[in-house]
């Protein structure tokens, strides 16, 4: 559990620093949509802390406020549309609160790289209204929200059918944002990834001290030659060769760079050869994963 | 046999949260989400074809295996130990998880049969562990079981290091163990069956006069004057036939561990063979469990006295009735010269085919002999007068059936021995008298 710290503090501040850009261009006068933003990150972090009753009151809590929400829209659509946007603010928090917790790293990842996604759409949704010079109300901000995921589909769409179109996540850059999501990545990649098998179980960790594993039970059951026997039996051991994960660790930064470095001299093709790169290593890894090899002469 | 990788849950979560954050980025089209993608993607299938790579060809080939300090045979209540040392051939080390497996009756008090640790390309792992048996019966170990783990739990590859060995597990019979051991000791005075005057009986019944034709050898010297010899006298004694019958079924599974019906069934049954080869009598066994599940023929010698061993060892309650009619009736087939059927059963009632089929038996010369346990009986005293009350309450309707059985069994002039957990020591007393006197022709 102690290791879930390092991920909360590196992982939070970019969905902070995405509450504090959007807020800083809303009306401070407008309560409701940054009251709602702020209860709800607040509550995405506590049920994030690896405190049991805080992991199961803080959804309960969620699950309120989402009901409030949801009453208030339905009955006054007015002050119901600045919540929505406070809890589509907040969000990318409650997406980060389940990335950083162990186990299944896989849908913790997407959930981060999902946050990420929602975070960039945020983050130009209030540089085109503030481009536009729009006073930024919780109305404005949720309609430009929703517009510019359809308008991204539209251009991809477009592009796909070589009409053209705005693809306006491609085009939105914000330095700060890539450098705290590259901290946060860390820090999931810090509980997401530490070696295990395949139940969960932790394996022998490289800076352990190998212990004899634990004679259960009374070992006055046994006579003494047994006892020594019992003695010499093999203890959990750490790895001896690579450090184990390494080589996948570098399998994922070559991949990254090699597309970055793609991306940087041949954009034009950097998509096909990103998805001409993930079919074919999927293809010789499920291949190697389903034929084995002929036995030994 | 070679085995295929195989993708854990975490691995399938991995690949598709993989794939699912390239989708973010394709639809984004944005640098920053496709590089966290393409990094995560490419972390995922690396770790995948490494392991892959480095496990190719992984399988029981790659073992040496070697079982060390190992019990063959282990009484209930003792401990039996297992020492397995594995090598591994490979060329790539690996997370190795190793597991010897065990059935759930042999409970590990020492040591471990599982191990997770790293394992380097020709080394040595060693698993030691001490068990208590909770059960009797003939126990397989192994097969060896190694799972090289992917170090971040994506995949695994398991390989089967088939090693078998057989722990039996018998019950502490008093008569039998104070010998050199059990059924070896048996073996060894069945196959030498030394009677002094085979044919002539073996009891002494008294002092007579010599007669020319007496043997020299029979004379008492001791108490023979000058003038008169006295010859010794034995009683003629016929080997007999015995047949026992043992009810595997769930009633005679009441009682604690080791101290069941079935049990102390199995231990009465042990004496009587050790007993009976002794008399150089012939002895069969016939184990029911609804269905007649071992049939060991009468006869003596060796093989004889191993096949009603393990029958005896190996013998389990199971989920079956106990008819009386159905045991009998398969019996009159298969035992043809007329012998002692001693029936270890615990039938619920007894109908009026089953007195039937004893009369069949009957017939054709048998006798049978009755142990019934008092299932009640079976389980310790408890501690208040209120639990006890509470007990006979619950108790009474299976006094209630046993009193009916009894009294129809009796009433065909068999005998019935009742015994409770401590075993019908009483009735063995009574039996061997009753052999006896069939033995000196009475």
């Amino acid at each position: 559990m102690r290791e879930v710290w390092p991920s909360i503090l590196l992982a939070f501040p970019v969905t902070l620093y995405v509450g504090a850009v959007v807020l800083e261009s809303v009306p401070a006068s407008d309560g409701l949509f940054s009251g709602m933003f702020v209860a709800l990150f607040l509550l995405a972090v506590l049920a994030a802390l690896p405190v049991e009753p805080l992991r199961l009151w803080a959804p309960v809590a969620q699950l309120v406020l989402t009901s409030v929400m949801l009453g208030a829209l339905y009955l006054a659509s007015g002050w119901g549309v600045e919540l929505l946007a406070g809890s589509i603010l907040a969000s990318p928090a409650l997406l980060v609160s389940y990335s950083v917790r162990p186990g299944a790293p896989g849908w913790r990842l997407f959930g981060f790289a999902l946050a990420l996604t929602e975070g960039l759409g945020l983050l130009a949704t209030t540089q085109t209204l503030t481009a536009a010079g729009v006073v930024v109300t919780g109305r404005e901000f949720v309609h430009e929200f929703i517009s510019l995921f359809v308008t991204q589909g539209a251009g991809l769409y477009g592009l796909l059918a070589s009409s053209g179109g705005a693809l306006p996540l491609r085009d939105f850059f914000d330095p700060d944002y890539v450098v705290l999501a590259a901290i946060a990545a860390a820090g999931l990649l810090f509980t997401s990834l530490r070696p295990q098998t395949a139940w969960g179980e932790l394996l022998p960790a490289p800076g352990g001290t190998p212990s004899p594993p634990p004679i259960v039970g009374a070992p006055s059951d046994v006579g003494p030659e047994l006892a020594a026997v019992l003695a010499d039996r093999s203890s959990p051991e750490p790895a001896e060769d690579l450090p184990p994960g390494l080589p996948s660790l570098l399998g994922g930064g070559i991949a990254a760079a090699l597309m970055v470095g793609v991306a940087f001299f041949s954009p034009g093709i950097t998509l096909v050869m990103l998805a001409a790169g993930v079919v074919v290593a999927l293809g010789i890894t499920i291949g190697l994963m389903l034929r084995p090899r002929p036995p030994r002469r | 046999m070679r085995s295929s990788a195989m993708l854990a849950p975490r691995g399938w979560g991995a690949l598709a949260g993989g794939l699912g954050t390239l989708v973010l980025g394709f639809f984004s089209l944005n640098l920053l989400i496709l590089v966290v993608g393409t990094a995560f993607s490419g972390f995922v299938l690396g770790a995948l074809l490494w392991f892959c790579v480095t496990t190719r060809g992984f399988g029981p080939a790659d073992f040496v295996y070697d079982r060390y300090q190992n019990s063959a045979e282990v009484i209930v209540g003792d401990v039996g130990s297992m020492g397995l040392r594995l090598g591994y051939q490979g060329r790539w080390g690996f997370f190795a998880e190793i597991f010897d497996s065990h059935p759930d009756s042999l409970e590990i008090v020492a040591g471990s049969p599982r191990l997770v640790t790293w394992w380097g390309s020709q080394a040595e792992k060693r698993l030691v562990y001490a068990f208590r048996p909770v059960r009797r019966g003939a126990f397989l170990l192994g097969p060896t079981v190694v799972v090289a783990h992917e170090p971040f739990g994506f995949a695994f590859r398991v390989a089967n290091v088939e090693n078998p060995w057989t722990v039996d597990v018998a019950l502490r019979v008093p008569l039998v163990t104070a010998g050199p051991s059990s059924f070896e000791h048996d073996r060894r005075i069945e196959g030498g069956i030394n009677l002094p005057i085979r044919g002539m009986g073996t009891e002494f019944r008294s002092l007579r006069d010599y007669e020319t034709s007496d043997d020299i050898r029979t004379v008492a010297w001791k108490r023979s004057t000058m003038g008169r010899l006295y010859v010794r006298e034995f009683e003629r004694e016929t080997p007999q036939d015995i047949f026992i019958v043992l009810d595997t079924g769930w009633r005679m599974g009441a009682g604690e561990f080791g101290r069941s019906a079935l049990d102390r069934a199995v231990e009465t049954c042990a004496l009587v063979v050790r007993y009976a080869l002794l008399r150089a009598d012939r002895v069969g066994l016939l184990r029911w469990s609804g269905r007649p599940d071992l049939f060991v023929p009468v006869g003596r010698g060796s093989d004889l006295a191993a096949a009603v061993r393990r029958g005896l060892t190996e013998a389990t309650d199971g989920p079956s009735n106990f008819e009386a009619s159905e045991a009998l009736g398969f019996l009159r087939d298969k035992v043809n010269k007329p012998a002692h059927l001693l029936l270890f059963a615990a039938p619920a009632r007894w109908r009026e085919p089953d007195s039937e089929a004893y009369r069949n038996l009957a017939r054709q010369g048998h006798r049978l002999y009755f142990f019934l346990p008092d299932l009640p009986e079976m389980y310790p005293q408890l501690g208040d007068a209120t639990s006890r009350r509470v007990a006979a309450l619950v108790d009474a309707p299976e006094k209630g059936r046993r009193s009916q059985v009894v009294a129809a069994v009796e009433a065909l002039g068999i005998p019935v021995f009742g015994y409770d957990r401590d075993g019908p020591t009483e009735a063995m007393t009574e039996l061997s008298v009753r052999i006896r006197a069939f033995r000196r022709g009475a």
